[in-house]
């Protein structure tokens, strides 16, 4: 990398030995770093992808760049806008309309209110919302707020633009036009940081890729070869995640879950899901003990509420030491349009059929989204669904026997 | 320094862990500028969010207070204003500096708590948001402005006596600014430690609660014992709301060595809170 840098080349971004530290704990308070030792550079008009499980330091990262929270130690060095879209429509009021939300937002940004009158036209174009334009965004529905969102901060003309994960949600078609955006941007110069837990969308878009774990960097590259590590590397990530972390509810004297992952059909690991997908949910767990019986089970929580809880119909015998993945298929057309959180536990049995438990809290958080085919579970219903589960029921009208109403006359 | 390959540019930035230092925040501050008419705005809805009177409470809630403590002080009570102004106009005369002082402390201390969720999403010039605070206070100081008006009318008609000096105006806009400073100072200091901890809060609601009774709001300086006026001179608000009085009625004076110190102290404040404030808001996205 320094071959490059004393050739002088023109960077986008320069991140030198940054560092972010945290104190954490409030009766004994202790150190973590959720960032430490990250270096890279990116040229103008790459998109590099970051990847890396919950909790790596992905979004720290972002945060430090788009200067809400500074770095413990090392420096950033940048040239141009930044846009970061981490909160798309945090910087939105409720009460004002989607034009009066342009222009806050743009402020938001320190963007003039005389250049946003110049992108009006396109702003509004992209996201598409003529018609509601004066209307306050409370009326909005989620994919028109994300869609405005969008195109403010796209139309912006960002030198770098900051994307966590917000891509991989909204409608398809709308997805497909933000990227096909966000590669022509590229293109034309502007430097893309994505955030993805979406191994697809990652090799698809992205022209590098950084894998942080742990707040350390694990590499940078070209992203098949990354994402290809990365993936093949779970098991030992979490074997570090344990060094750090001694024990805890995930550890127990019988065994342990090593990893909870949400598995595409094609067998990648996937942060956002469709509707209509079938997915797997992957729980690694390794034994301690000779001879157990193991019985997994899953909670799938949504919008604060226990959507629904599965258990493994049968404890499963396990001659251990052994590292194993219990998976549960989890149908299409059952989940809601909306974030999920999965918490896991194992029940080991042992010999004396006496339980050992270990369980992962909040061990997987993903999206899922429709892509409004009119396949779903809302047809081509425009309103919103509630709930947390959106299951497609078979729906039928048929038409009564015509019912011979009394008749009246010769009653009285 | 080694190792950037970056050119010089007038595009380019830096991050680091220490701040950038007053000129960066001032620039920042110009940048985000239109923002404070939005925070503003959103403090203005606060004042009557959920409640089924609605605007009506920006009025209700200065007025009622004034119409309680001139009955009992006033007429019940009889405190003298040690002039021929009725203590009706007095009191108003004597609140209005206050509760612009007191109401821009509470505001502004709560200025980042209230935009918490904002804080550690989005950045923006943190100072954008103690100074919007003003907005509020701004506004209920204009009702009672209102009410003085009317009261100087009123009393021109049943007394026959036209109280205000247009010429002395000049030294109640003056204890204004001073009470804005002193009021922005100190929020400058309670607000980051404000977004961690409701106990400052609290604890400055009774610190205002006390402080209004050693400050010559709802009676008049001259009826203070001389043996006590001492502890009136190192209060600044003695200095905000007397000279605020001098303007409006023509009535005690100027004291050019108090009005000076009460300066230097809210100078000071202002002063030291900026250095504190930009120091202590870098972390304020990790409280919040």
């Amino acid at each position: 990398m320094n071959d490059r840098l004393s050739a002088g080349a023109p960077l986008s971004l320069h991140v030198e030995k940054l560092g972010k530290r945290y104190r954490v704990g409030s009766k004994r308070p202790f150190d973590l770093w959720a960032l430490k030792d990250i270096s890279f550079d990116v040229e103008p008009g790459t998109i590099l992808g970051i990847i890396g499980p919950n909790g790596a330091g992905k979004t720290t990262l972002l945060k430090i760049l788009s200067r809400v929270t500074p770095p413990t130690e090392g420096r950033v060095v940048g040239r141009g806008r930044v846009v970061p879209l981490l909160a798309l429509g945090a910087g939105f009021h409720q009460d004002l309309s989607g034009r009066e939300n342009i222009f806050l937002n743009a402020a938001m940004y320190g963007i003039s209110a005389s250049e946003v009158e110049e992108r009006l036209d396109d702003i509004v174009q992209f996201a598409g919302l003529d018609d509601f334009l004066d209307t306050p965004v409370k009326r909005y529905s989620s994919g028109m707020y994300l869609r405005l969102a969008f195109s403010v901060a796209i139309n912006m003309r960002p030198d770098i633009l900051l994307a966590d994960e917000v891509l991989a949600v909204g409608d398809m078609e709308f997805q497909e036009r933000c990227l096909e955006r966000v590669q022509e941007s590229g293109r034309a110069g502007m430097t893309v940081l994505f955030v993805s837990h979406d191994m697809d969308a990652i090799t698809r878009l992205c022209d590098r890729v950084l894998w942080i774990n742990a707040g350390q960097m694990m590499g940078i590259g070209p992203p098949d070869q990354i994402v290809a590590e990365y993936q093949a590397s779970a098991w030992s990530s979490i074997n570090r995640r344990r060094q750090t972390k001694k024990s805890g509810g995930h550890i127990c004297k019988a065994g342990e879950i090593l990893f909870v992952r949400l598995v595409s059909a094609k067998g990648k690991e996937v942060g956002a899901i469709k509707v209509e997908d079938t997915v797997w949910v992957h729980i690694g767990l390794r034994t301690a003990m000779r001879r157990l019986k193991v019985r997994a089970q899953i909670d799938v929580m949504a919008r604060g509420a226990l959507a629904f809880r599965s258990v493994q119909p049968e404890p499963v015998p396990v001659d251990g030491p052994v590292e194993a993945i219990a998976k549960v298929q989890i149908p299409a057309h059952l989940l809601a349009e909306t974030t999920y959180t999965i918490s896991t536990s194992l029940a080991f049995f042992d010999e004396d059929e006496q339980a050992h438990t270990c369980e992962l809290d909040n061990a997987l958080a993903f999206h899922v989204y429709d892509s409004a085919t009119g396949n779903s579970a809302r047809g081509n219903y425009k309103g919103q669904m509630r709930g947390v589960v959106s299951p497609k029921l078979e729906w039928r009208t048929e038409a009564l026997q015509a019912v011979a109403l009394p008749e009246r006359d010769g009653v009285s | 320094m080694s190792g950037i390959s970056i050119q010089p540019a007038a595009d380019e930035w830096v991050i680091e862990p220490r701040g950038e230092g007053p000129a960066a925040v001032a620039r920042d501050l110009w940048r985000y500028r239109r923002l404070l008419r939005y925070f503003a705005f959103r403090a203005f809805q606060k004042l009557y969010a959920r409640t089924i009177l609605g605007w009506s409470w920006i009025f209700i809630r200065p007025l009622f207070p004034l119409l309680v403590t001139s009955l009992v002080f006033g007429s019940v009570l009889d405190v003298s204003t040690g002039s021929n102004v009725p203590y009706f106009l007095f009191l108003v005369v004597g609140t209005s500096p206050w509760e612009f002082f007191s109401s821009n402390v509470m505001w502004g201390t709560r200025s980042l708590e209230l935009n918490r969720g904002l804080l550690s999403r989005i950045y923006l010039p943190r100072l954008i948001l103690p100074i919007a605070m003003v907005a509020p206070s701004l506004l209920t100081f204009l009702i009672h402005l209102g009410v003085i008006a009317v009261s100087f009318v009123y009393y021109r008609w049943t007394m026959g006596v036209w109280f205000f000096r247009p010429e002395l105006v000049g030294w109640s806009v003056q204890a204004l600014l001073l009470a804005w400073v002193l009021s922005l100072g100190i929020s400058l200091w309670t607000s980051v430690p404000a977004l961690v901890a409701r106990d400052v809060r609290f604890t400055l609601s009774y610190v205002l609660g006390f402080w209004v009774f050693l400050t010559p709001v709802m009676y008049s300086l001259s009826t203070v014992p001389e043996e006590h006026r001492w502890a009136f001179a190192l209060n600044p608000m003695t200095a905000v709301v007397e000279s605020f009085k001098y303007g409006m009625l023509a009535i005690g004076g100027i004291d050019p060595k108090q009005l000076l110190s009460a300066w230097g102290i809210a100078l000071l404040t202002l002063a030291s809170g900026l250095i504190f404030f930009s120091r202590a808001e870098r972390n304020a996205a990790d409280k919040a």
